[in-house]
């Protein structure tokens, strides 16, 4: 703290004695210098936990009591979409590769300062398109007449989609060079998803400004975000699985003599997350988010929609393995797979013209698949890099169970015959408490200091114990 | 009986490791899809009549005879064939001068298309059953005859010094070392060799027979049904579909377990 | 434990030749009961021939071949395994080719290939998912579970790497010492020869045919790696062996040439020329004793 304060001190006398920019610049110093900015994911996920709650509060209460959300073009049921996809993904998406691409390439970690400008570039993003709608009618009234109203339009949605635009691309031109320049360009996965990514956003905004309805580039989205949690969790599930492989032989272990330990250890496979089945998976998932952007409804996205499950289910062959399986972490990143198909399964059948509404998988797949993820990657990446082991208390258990059950509940909202209503906010319900519990148990350890003696986003290790590879 | 422990120990994994199969099965239904999407209904109809014409089928109690007779002459050839085809391929192996001299005459048979067999099946034998057994026989008989020649031509030699030397009785010299090594030859030239029968007896029926699945499929065509013509498509392609990988492909993997490379 | 056997393998006055070539001329040579006997030679001077023959997998066409043992077993230069056998049934071959039961025999197997490093999860393990190393242990397995009193090597360590030649020298000195087993193997490494063996055959090629024959008097087991090193640098110097092997006259380093060699080799036993230190564990002792008569070919050390 003293040496930022030298630091600045210094610099602000070079700066020749403009004292609002040297008070301007030590302030931010200040905040920069926070716990809470130490590394990238801390300030996004908890933001993304926080947000989750917002976000599902509001709509509970439009859902619920008819209470507004705030206007924006295409009505409430694009904010809602928007806001969850764009605003809640992305956080998490932008605090997951600030960490895990200076990792996962041997670069340097991203400086507290650069944080704090994606922080505000993303409250201000949220804000503006909270905002976008009232700016709009604000407009229209000093413009008046048919031309005003177009060009009302306009002012009042162009700073929400130049703020969110530029975001997802701040994010992509962040990480790109780095994941380029990788020797091996192992990571390019991440490079292609998020390039989609920000696709998808200035898809969304460009329709609104055109004054179409934008849905579709959300739906588009929520693909690319499922082929990131297959990269993604690939990367994390090669760590959690084989961790519980040994804790399983560990157990194993006393109970034989010491010439069968070499048995045991052969009824163990090592976990390995094979490439070629992810391919399958992430080529099935592109294509049906191709197909359902292109030819939405057509039986052709319902044949697709069934491959990415099966896809997505050959990708379970990996994992089982036994016993590891039914371990917390193992079998929390397991279920995101399960619904994650089923997401798929639903969607696929709904176009084939079963009578279940297409947002009975959409749901599946966001609330399940992406919510799940991201409250595993919070607790895992989260916690270990904020110089923590992994969580083994029973919150974890109660907002991992409360997430599928919101997933379940709202899947179900959508099949013939169901009380559609009071589903949906039970599935809203759920999912507050589930992020509630997130933001109250990570939050307080992402905004303080580390206690363990690491710095920045070093991973946490054991006292004693050889440094793991990286995540 | 430890073989067939392993087996059902393995199912659960095997048949799980079906879904990449399944997958691009799925692929290959949207792209059907699309064809019937592009040219209408009466070029290509959608998977979905075509399925529901084949549930209709099945349901009606139309498809089973068809079916049954297919499968009949279907297998009457290629369990003829694989008698025949294994004993004197196994037999021609033995000898360096029958091997060579049964190499082009494998080769005229294998060139020979089943179609012109087919005709001269019904020159000889009429619309009876013989015709398409002919045909079936002739057409996957090569396929097994050089599986097992070359499984006898290939046995290696120093294995066989190896027997020699450790005393091998000549029983174990056939049941440990040549059969194990000739089965591993013979069992995929017994695969692809059904996958023959079964398309030929099919376009066998089409031309010579009143019944069965080819017949079924003549008659969908005068009718310009073409709703029923996918049907039995898919019906034949799904029972061999599921023959190969349900029955044959679990065999052969646990027969073969010697052979898979890594761990 | 084991009586001192009077079995001995007898070749004597064999020659053998593929349709024209003749391959091996007037070999003659003994292997007693507790003696490991090298056979070295160049590449194709019909080492491998003469080692079919003396196990009798190919037929003598000329001479005689006495094999006075009860039991042989051999084995190749390669490992060949059945590859559609798990390890222990490859071990176990031999035994249920001589008609064993099946528990008896995989106990057998069991607790042989155990004692030769092999690991429990390995006896289970097909041949192709075996490192290279662990396959030649199973075939050693496999012919030492015999209990042969002659055991007949093709070379069986040439492709492994020094550490597990070592180990797999010291399991088979191991085993030989305990069942005063014959053993005869074939090599074209001096180092294993000088390592392991009583007694070295010099073979040379075109007709194949056996030049000299050296002795050692130290025991394998107790022979340490300079005195191994030395003793085949030694055997590397003699005129024979680097006429057989077709290298050129060694460079006379210093003092007198065959002075100097009849010193370091006394040739002959026991009568020794000049002595020169150090004194040496390697003797000749034919062709000067005539124990073996050489026919064609020029004659050893001419």
């Amino acid at each position: 703290m003293s040496m930022g304060d030298t630091t600045m001190n210094a610099e602000g006398r070079l700066a020749t004695g403009s004292g609002a920019e040297s008070a301007q610049r030590c302030w931010s110093a200040r905040v920069a210098a926070r716990p809470l900015f130490m590394c990238g994911f801390r300030p996004f996920f908890v933001l993304t936990a926080f947000y989750a709650v917002l976000a599902l509060l509001l709509w509970g209460g439009f859902l619920g009591f008819g209470l507004a959300v705030p206007a924006v073009a295409g009505g409430p049921f694009v904010w809602h979409a928007h806001e969850l996809m764009f605003g809640f993904g992305l956080a998490a998406v932008a605090g997951f590769v600030l960490t895990a691409v200076p990792e996962f390439t041997a670069t340097p970690a991203f400086a507290p300062r650069v944080v704090v400008r994606f922080v505000l570039l993303w409250l201000a993003a949220r804000a503006a398109f909270w905002l976008s709608g009232g700016l709009a009618v604000v407009a229209g009234g000093w413009l008046g007449g048919a031309d005003g109203h177009a060009a009302a339009h306009w002012i009042g949605h162009a700073p929400a989609a130049l703020l969110n635009i530029g975001f997802a691309c701040a994010l992509l031109a962040a990480v790109a060079p780095r994941l380029w320049r990788d020797p091996e360009r192992r990571q390019l996965g991440f490079l292609w998803g998020l390039a989609a990514m920000a696709v998808a956003v200035a898809g969304f905004h460009l329709d609104v400004l055109r004054g179409g309805y934008p849905m579709r580039w959300v739906l588009a989205g929520l693909g690319v975000m499922m082929t990131l949690v297959v990269v993604a969790m690939s990367r994390i599930s090669m760590r959690i699985m084989n961790d519980a492989l040994d804790a399983e032989r560990a157990r194993r272990l006393p109970a034989h003599t010491l010439r069968h330990d070499e048995e045991a250890e052969l009824e163990l496979p090592s976990y390995r997350a094979r490439p070629p089945r992810r391919n399958l998976a992430i080529v099935a998932i592109a294509t049906y988010t191709v197909a359902e952007f292109l030819l939405p409804g057509s039986p052709i996205t319902g044949w697709l929609g069934l491959g990415a499950a099966a896809a997505v289910f050959n990708l379970l062959n990996d994992w089982h393995v036994g016993r590891a399986l039914f371990t917390r972490w193992a079998f929390f990143l397991y279920a995101v797979y399960w619904l994650l198909a089923l997401g798929y399964l639903l969607l696929g059948l709904a176009h084939l013209g079963a009578p279940l509404a297409p947002s009975a998988g959409t749901h599946l797949l966001a609330i399940g698949a992406m919510g799940l993820s991201i409250l595993a990657v919070l607790c895992i990446a989260g916690r270990t890099h904020a110089g923590h082991p992994l969580d083994e208390r029973p919150w974890v258990v109660v907002a991992a169970v409360s997430i599928a059950l919101a997933a379940v509940l709202r899947a179900a909202s959508g099949l013939p015959d169901m009380p559609a209503f009071a589903l949906q906010l039970l599935a809203a319900l759920a999912w507050v408490v589930a992020f509630t519990l997130a933001a109250w148990r990570l939050g307080v350890l992402f905004v303080a200091a580390r206690v363990d003696g690491g710095t920045g986003c070093d991973e946490y290790h054991e006292p004693g114990a050889p440094q793991r590879a990286p995540t | 009986m430890s073989l067939l422990r392993a087996w059902l120990a393995g199912l659960p994994a095997y048949l799980w490791s079906g879904w990449g199969a399944i997958a691009s099965l799925f692929l290959l239904l949207a792209a059907w899809e699309a064809v019937s999407l592009v040219y209408g209904a009466l070029v290509m109809p959608d998977p979905r009549s075509a399925f529901a014409t084949l549930w209709g089928l099945i349901d009606s109690g139309a498809a089973w005879p068809e079916l049954a007779a297919t499968a009949r002459r279907a297998l009457t050839g290629y369990a003829l064939s694989v008698v025949a085809g294994s004993l004197l391929g196994l037999v021609a192996g033995l000898s360096m001068t029958a091997s060579m001299m049964s190499r082009p005459l494998v080769t005229v048979l294998m060139g020979t298309p089943p179609i012109a067999w087919l005709v001269l099946a019904m020159l000889w034998f009429g619309a009876s059953d013989g015709t398409p057994v002919f045909t079936v026989f002739v057409a996957s008989f090569p396929v097994i005859f050089i599986g097992a020649l070359q499984g006898t031509r290939t046995l290696d030699n120093q294995l066989h010094g190896m027997a020699e030397a450790f005393r091998l009785p000549r029983r174990m010299m056939i049941t440990d070392v040549y059969l194990p090594h000739v089965v591993s030859y013979l069992f995929p030239a017994w695969i692809a060799a059904l996958g023959t029968a079964w398309k030929v007896v099919v376009m066998a029926e089409l031309l010579a027979t009143q019944d069965g699945v080819g017949a079924a499929l003549a008659v969908s065509r005068s009718h310009l049904d073409t709703a029923a013509t996918m049907a039995w498509i898919a019906a034949v392609v799904g029972l061999l579909l599921a023959v190969e990988y349900l029955v044959l492909e679990p065999i052969k993997r646990e027969v073969e377990r010697w052979r898979e490379q890594g761990a | 434990m084991n009586p001192v056997s009077r079995a001995e393998l007898r070749v004597h006055g064999l020659s053998h030749a593929f349709a024209r070539d003749e391959v091996l001329s007037g070999i003659h040579f003994r292997v007693r009961a507790g003696e490991v006997v090298a056979l070295v030679g160049p590449s194709g001077c019909g080492k491998t021939t003469l080692l079919h023959l003396a196990a009798g997998l190919l037929t003598v066409q000329e001479g005689r071949v006495d094999n006075g043992f009860a039991s042989t077993a051999f084995m190749f230069q390669q490992p060949r395994l059945l590859p559609w056998k798990t390890a222990l049934d490859n071990v176990a071959l031999g035994l249920k080719a001589g008609g064993m039961k099946r528990a008896e025999r995989h106990f057998r197997a069991r607790e042989l290939a155990l004692r030769l490093g092999l690991a429990h999860r390995d006896l289970d393990k097909f041949p192709h998912q075996l490192s290279g190393g662990m396959q030649s242990r199973v075939a050693l397995a496999r012919a030492l579970v015999l209990a042969p009193e002659l055991l007949l090597l093709d070379e069986p360590f040439s492709a492994l790497d020094v550490g597990l030649k070592e180990e797999l020298y010291r399991l088979l000195l191991d085993h030989q010492a305990e069942r005063g087993m014959g053993v005869l193997m074939i090599t074209h490494d001096l180092m294993e020869a000088v390592r392991l063996s009583d007694a070295i055959l010099v073979m040379a090629p075109e007709p194949g045919r056996i030049v000299c024959r050296f002795e050692l008097d130290h025991p394998p087991a107790r022979r340490g790696d300079a005195w191994v090193y030395r003793h085949t640098a030694e055997l590397l110097q003699t005129p024979e062996v680097r006429a057989s092997f077709g290298l050129p006259a060694a460079v006379e380093a210093e003092g007198t040439g065959p002075a100097q060699r009849d010193g370091v080799l006394r040739p002959g036993g026991s009568q020794g020329g000049g002595r020169v230190e150090p004194l040496s564990g390697l003797r000749l002792v034919s062709p000067a004793s005539g124990l073996v008569a050489v026919q064609g070919g020029k004659r050893c050390g001419a």
